[in-house]
This record gives C-alpha cells, structure tokens and sequence, in this order.
C-alpha cells in the first residue's frame, strides 16, 4: 500500500493538473458555472426534502430535527461517493486514447475522478455548515471532520480503482454500477436514522462501511458529538482493505488495459 | 548518460488476445459466481503481431522501419514507447522518450490550448518550469499565438495537430519515437515537423521513424528495417530495404515465390539473387544500370517532359546469338505503365560478346508525380532469363501540376468564345539538373521568391545547406566583400537577397539606388561567393526569409541581435543567426559622402 500510495505521489502533479482541468472543462460553457457544484447538491437536497416533509410525510424519522439539515449532512458526501464510483467506471475507457497512445500511468484517472468529485464535495461544505451555523446546529466536534473524509476517500479510491480496471474487461458493469449504488443508498442511512433501526436491518446496516462513515458525518456535524468511533475505526480498517485489493487488482489488469480498452 | 545503442530490442513477440463477447458475458457471472475473477481472464484466441524481432538503434542515429499495414510497425512502436508489454522478449530504451504517436492525444476539447499545453507537458515528463520556459517556443513553433487562449474544441484539425506536436518536440526527448502522423497536415506543416526531425539528428538525439513514405526512409534514415506479418524481413541500409520492399511490393507474394524458384534455378547460388531482387542465369549479365537526364548525369528525380534514359552495362561471358533487352516502368503500386523489349520492337540479335552498353532513351518522360519502379532484363527470346532486375531501379517524378493518372499526354488549352480564364500562376518548373550534378550551377539572374524557393530545395535535396543574407548592395564595396565572403564560409551555398529599386527608394530616399536592381544582380552573381540573387520589393526581407528558411542567416554586426527581422523565423525552424563583424570605414553611406565631397 505505502508503494502504491508513492506511485501515485509521484505523479500528484499530473493529478493536480487533470483534477484542475476536470474542474474547469466540467462547467465551462453553462450559464451557472462553478455555482453548479453548490447548486447540484442543493437540488437534490430539495427533491427528498419535497418527498418526506409534502408526500412521504408520516415516513420521515420523528428523533432528527431538522430533518432537511439532516438530510444534507448525508446527501453531500454521498453525492462524493456515488458520483466517484459512477465516473471511475468510465474513466478507463473514455481515456482510451491516452492510454493507447500515450504513455500515461491508468491509475491517475480513477483518482482524478475520485479527487474531482471531492472537490466538489469540499466546495459544498460552506453551504451545509451555514445552514448548520444558522439552525445553531453546528459545535466543535466539527473538527473532527478529517476523520470520515479520510475513511471515505481510501474507501472511494480503492473501490474506483477496482471498478475501473474490471470495466475494461466486463463493460456491463457500467450498467450494473448504477443500479447497485442505487441499493447501496439505501442501505445507507442517509434519508432515515440510523438509531431508529433495530434487529435484522440494524445487522444489515452495520456490514456496510458507508453506514459509519454517514453515521459518523451526522453525529459529528448534526448531532455535536461523536460516540460512533468504533464503527468508524472497522470501516477505515475495511477502507484500507478494499484500497489494497483495488490496487492490487488495477495492477495485475494493467498491462492488458492498453489492448482491451 | 551512458554509450551504448538507444535501444535494443531482442527476440521480442508480441501476442495479442482476444476475448469473444458472449465468453466475456459467461466469464462475468461464473467469474462472480465462483469468485475466480483473474484466472478466469484467459483469452480463446491469439493474435501474433510480432514474432522474434532484434535489433538495435545506435544513439544518435535514425532508424525506420517499413512495412503493409498490419505487419506489427505500429505494435512494435508501441512496446518502444512502453504503452504494451511484449509478450516474450525485452525491450530497453534509455533516455526520455517522446511518442509522436498520435499528436493531441490526452487533449481536452473544453479547456485553452494554453491549458493544454501546460496538462501534455506535464504527461511528457516536464515540470511547470520547463513548460514556463518552453511555452513561447512551443506556441510560436505551432503558429498558434492568436489562438492560444481558444478552447482547443475550436482548433481546426491542422491546428491540433500542429499543437500536438510541437509540445512533443519541445518535450526534448532523447529517443523521439514518430509514427505516420507526419503525413497529415498540409504541406508545409509536413516541411516544418521533418526540418524539425532534422534538427533533432543534428543535435544527436535517437530517431524511431515508422512510416509509409519510403522515400524519407531512403532519404532521412541510416538503417532501416522491413516488417511483415510481425517478422523481420530485411534490415540494413535504407536504400537496400527499400528496394526489397519494393519488389516484393510491386510483385507481390509471387514476385517472392519467382525469385525464390529462380534463385533455385540459377546457376550460381551464392549470387545472393534473392536479396537483391534479381534472378536469371547470368550467362548474360547486367553489371550496372544508370539513370541519366539529357545532360548525361546521374538522377532519380525527374520533372515531367524531361528525357530520361536508361543505361545498361551488360556482360555475355561467352557470345551469345539469342538475347534480348527489356525495360517496364511500374508504379509504385505495381500497375504497369509501360514495357517493351528489343524484341517486341522487331530487333535481331546477331551477336553479343563480352562488355557491351545499351541505352533506352525516353524522349519526353511524359508521366505525373510520383514514384516508378523499373524492371529491366536481358533474356532468351522464349523468355528464359539471363539477368532479370525486377524493381531494382526506381525513379521519382515530382511536378507543381498535381495531375492524375499514369500517362501526362503533352498538352494544352483553347478556349474560345465568351470564356475567359486568368492565365496560370508562372511556377518555376523545378530544375533538378543542379539538385544532381555534384558541380552545381548557379543561376544567372535575379530569381523571385518562388524560383528562389524551388531553387533552395533542390539544393537541400542534394544536401547543402544555404545562407541567406540581404541588403540594398547598390553601391558595392570591399566591405560588402568580405561580408559576402564569410557568409558564404558559413554553408554550401549563398543566396543575397537584395532590395528591389522601389524598396531602396523607399527606405533610402529618392537618390538611391545608385544602380538599378537588375545590375545589382548581376554584379553580385559575377562574384564567386554568390550561388543566388533574389529580389524583394517590401520594406523588409521577412516574407523572403519565411520563404526560403535558411539555415544560416547572416547579418552585419551594426545590427542588434534583437533587431534582425526574420531571426525567430529562422531559429525555431531550426537554423542559426550569424552576425558578421564589419570592415571600419567601409560603408555605402561613407562611398556616397565621399563621392559627394570630390
């Protein structure tokens, strides 16, 4: 792991300047721009809010109040997630000629994805802490915000890593991808609570490293406190795994990714 | 860096895999199913694009490699890039390679060309400084200054390209690996990448040329290498490659299978006739064939209209009674153009003995542009063959008329009636005479831009480089001389350009020039250091400098470096600046004061 993390610091400026690029080709020529990283998130924000405070009304959880900050604490990095994985999947494939006809280390792409989608996740934060400063909701727990934001960007690197690599051999992933992250959603406690589950799904829950990650953003930006460290310690050690598995993988399948793509 | 070959490659195959699409579906649910992802990748067909190549590139030197499409140029190009593994075998090459595999490629259409030159910099290996300090090269190189800021989205291919690769160049590779690409684009982005390649030898650096264009290979490369079917077929001298290619080219799989069944046949088996494409008895034997134009010297390039013989030294051993002299032209493609023989042309042979010479003048080569490829035999009448050279000689025509077909009847124009055409633009037709000949001859008159032009690529084409230097030179002085002699210490050949009666009037008032342009020419052309005199009618000499790209431009040490119209033009397509120290006291200006003053 510490020489795959090297490799990919060696080439942190090629990153950084494809993450740049990403970044500024994504929005060019719409009329919002850069506003759309705060806008995207806001939207979706809004359409749950819609559906569980105008439609599902008796289906929202009762114990978390506001329900839409809530709401927002898990939406925003799971956008983050979902979006990375969805990218990472492509990534190979649509950066076919860099590959085939350059010679470029394929890894920089699914982390350039992964990175990207941060970004975009970090340019969101100032709006979900204002709203929290405003509610009154915000205490100095936030600080430890580092602590899930590493766990999940190990776990999205490993997993984009992994994905990307596999696309190239089997393109129906790309199609599977979406509907499992739909799933994954939720099975992620992100639109209901994670205290209110009990028995069956609770254990359901509690297998998925995306729950404590979530669990440990709500408790630690929604709820001012942070209890949860257990969970989060099993899904940096699960991160770290999967990383390890991803990078492993991308690494025996790298030699055929020039001819497959 | 250490000596030692660029590259080496050994016993290298490449196999490729292929997976089938309702395999690959299976594999992904059992693969799943059974979690044996990686094992299960295995492919139920193979490929092999190349099979045991070895050789090695010398530094410094260039290398090209040719081959039908699909005989593994591209793969092997590949691997030296290290984009793919080789199946068996290793592949070293030291020092930073640059790929000009596909120019642009990593290019994102949305962001600045500016922007995309700092992300492909960066993909070629070079920090932010280096692309700092290169950037204004790069732009001006790819004449992109106006649109640098622009999306690349809005680039025109030729554009693209041009940004492409100058960024590859600029990326100052030690091994520069060059595929097909210089093919496309328009002419003179074509010039610009091969000068530029040029410059590249010069400076030492490792060629890996993969190309179509047998010509440059001939022309540019020092060892050159024949791919088919992923094997190798001839390597060494280009010139010889080249040939075999062609014949096999021209004649394809069977001209093979004939030379193999003649070299079976031929009476002495350590002729080495399948290499050279040549096959026959050799009772009677063709020593030598020559290329001549109407002055008798030795060509392969010639200009639609011109003569062209062909000149056979044949040998007969013992007398022979039954022989006859054959000549074909093929195109490249191996289309037949023409061919005849003495015997066709109802000539008896009556007796041939010992060294003998025999010449097939064509009158009027009346053919387009292009390459032909000759066939020329002495046999029995029955066919059998003495000496049969199939594609051995080759000679190109080269035309400003891009006419098509084979045959250029002689020809011309009438019209009649309410129609009316602006004449043709007057083109120098080229003359090669002096592009062959060892003793070149300068023309005799002031040329324009355009006869000047065609003039300094013949003299390119037959290697020599040029230097160009200008001014009024209305009144010459021993200054001048010396000047003029330096520069032309400098190159093979010199070209004054000199300022035409409306510019020095123009720039010097009415009273100059004191000689008209036309005696100014002469004057000049009379001196021994004067291979050329072209004449300009604008202020400053830019346009005749863009035209001509010198490789050494010279000026007078009065002038700042800075101030030297031209220089960028020159130095970024390779040449060099060369201020030439002054004479004290001697100037055109100080003459004319002290004319005035006697």
């Amino acid at each position: 792991m510490i020489a795959q993390i090297a490799q990919l610091l060696r080439y942190r400026l090629l990153i950084q300047s494809l993450v740049a690029r990403e970044l500024k080709a994504r929005y060019r020529g719409s009329v919002l721009g850069f506003f759309w990283s705060f806008v995207n998130p806001l939207l979706l924000l809004l359409t749950y809010w819609l559906v569980f405070s105008r439609v599902l009304v008796g289906m929202r959880p009762q114990t978390v109040t506001p329900y839409f900050l809530f709401l927002f604490c898990g939406i925003l990095p799971w956008t983050w997630f979902s979006a990375s994985i969805a990218q990472a999947a492509g990534v190979l494939i649509a950066g076919g000629n860099l590959i085939k006809k350059v010679l470029f280390p394929a890894e920089v792409l699914p982390v350039v994805a992964v990175l990207s989608n941060m970004v975009h996740f970090l340019l969101g934060l100032p709006i979900l802490l204002f709203f929290l400063i405003y509610k009154g909701k915000l205490t100095l727990t936030a600080l430890l915000l580092p602590l899930p934001l590493l766990v999940q960007l190990v776990l999205t690197l490993g997993l984009a890593l992994f994905v990307s690599a596999l696309t190239v051999h089997f393109r129906d992933i790309q199609d599977l991808l979406s509907h499992i992250l739909q799933v994954w959603f939720f099975l992620t406690p992100i639109i209901y609570f994670y205290g209110d589950m009990s028995g069956k799904i609770r254990t359901v829950l509690r297998l998925n490293p995306m729950t404590h990650v979530m669990v440990a953003y709500q408790e630690i930006l929604f709820q001012g406190r942070f209890e949860h460290i257990g969970g989060l310690v099993a899904a940096a050690v699960v991160a770290v795994i999967v990383f390890m598995v991803g990078a492993l993988l991308f690494d025996r399948l790298r030699d055929t990714l020039a001819e497959e793509v | 860096m250490s000596a030692g070959p660029a590259v080496v490659v050994e016993n290298v195959a490449k196999v490729y895999r292929r997976f089938q699409h309702r395999h690959q579906f299976r594999t992904l649910k059992s693969a799943i199913l059974t979690g044996s992802l990686l094992t299960d990748l295995t492919p139920d067909e193979t490929f092999t694009a190349l099979d045991d190549v070895s050789f090695e590139v010398p530094r410094g030197t260039m290398f090209g490699v040719i081959g039908e499409n699909g005989s593994g140029k591209s793969t092997l190009l590949k691997l030296l890039a290290g984009i793919t593994k080789p199946t068996r075998g290793t592949v070293k090459v030291r020092g930073r390679v640059s790929a000009l595999i596909e120019l642009g490629a990593g290019f994102h259409p949305e962001i600045s060309g500016r922007e995309n030159v700092a992300i492909n910099g960066i993909m070629l290996g070079l920090t932010r400084r280096e692309i700092q300090e290169r950037f204004d090269e790069i732009v001006a190189f790819a004449e992109l200054e106006r649109f640098i800021d622009a999306p690349v989205k809005t680039y025109s291919s030729g554009m693209y390209m041009r940004l492409g690769f100058a960024v590859a160049v600029h990326a100052d590779p030690d091994v520069l690996l060059v595929d097909e690409v210089l093919a496309v684009g328009d002419e003179g982005f074509s010039r610009k990448c091969l000068d530029k390649i040029g410059e590249f030898r010069r400076r030492g650096k490792t060629i890996f040329f993969v190309t179509h264009s047998l010509g440059l290979v001939e022309k540019m490369c020092d060892d050159a290498l024949w791919l088919r079917k992923g094997r190798m077929v001839e390597r060494g001298d280009p010139k010889r490659v080249v040939d075999a290619y062609l014949t096999y080219v021209a004649g394809g799989e069977e001209a093979l299978l004939a030379r193999d069944h003649a070299q079976g046949a031929a009476t002495d088996p350590t002729a080495g006739g399948y290499r050279e494409g040549r096959w026959g008895n050799r009772e009677v034997e063709i020593t030598r064939v020559r290329l001549l134009d109407d002055r008798d010297h030795e060509r392969h390039v010639f200009v639609p209209g011109e003569s062209l013989t062909v000149e056979l030294g044949v040998r007969a051993a013992v007398p022979v009674e039954d022989f006859v002299f054959g000549v074909g032209i093929f195109t490249s493609e191996g289309v037949s153009v023409y061919g005849t023989n003495t015997d066709l042309e109802d000539y008896g042979p009556e007796q041939l003995d010992g060294e003998a010479r025999v010449r097939f003048v064509i009158e009027r080569l009346d053919l387009v542009e292009g390459s032909y490829l000759l066939d020329i035999a002495a046999h029995k009448k029955d066919g059998t063959p003495y000496d049969y050279h199939r594609g051995l000689s080759a000679f190109r025509v080269k035309s400003h008329i891009k006419d098509v077909g084979l045959y250029r009847p002689s020809h011309h124009w009438v019209f009649e009636g309410p129609v009316r055409l602006s004449p043709p633009r007057p083109r120098a037709e080229l003359d090669l005479h002096d592009a062959a000949s060892d003793n070149t001859t300068p023309p005799h008159a002031a040329l324009d831009v355009v006869a000047a032009r065609a003039q300094r690529q013949a003299w390119r084409e037959a290697g020599l480089s040029v230097v160009l230097t200008n001014g009024c030179f209305d009144l010459l002085h021993a200054g001048h001389v010396s000047l003029l002699e330096s520069a032309r210490g400098l190159g093979d050949r010199l070209i004054v350009a000199i300022n035409s009666d409306r510019s020095v009037r123009a720039l010097k008032g009415p009273q100059r020039p004191i000689v008209p342009e036309a005696e100014r020419a002469e004057t000049l052309l009379a001196m021994e250091c004067v291979d050329g005199v072209v004449t300009f009618d604008e202020p400053t000499p830019a346009e005749v400098i863009g035209a001509l790209e010198p490789d050494v431009l010279v000026k007078g040490a009065d002038w700042g470096e800075q101030a030297i119209v031209g220089r960028e033009t020159v130095e970024t397509r390779g040449g060099r600046v060369v201020r030439v120290p002054l004479v004290p006291g001697q100037s055109t200006t100080a003459l004319i004061d002290r004319i005035r003053r006697t």
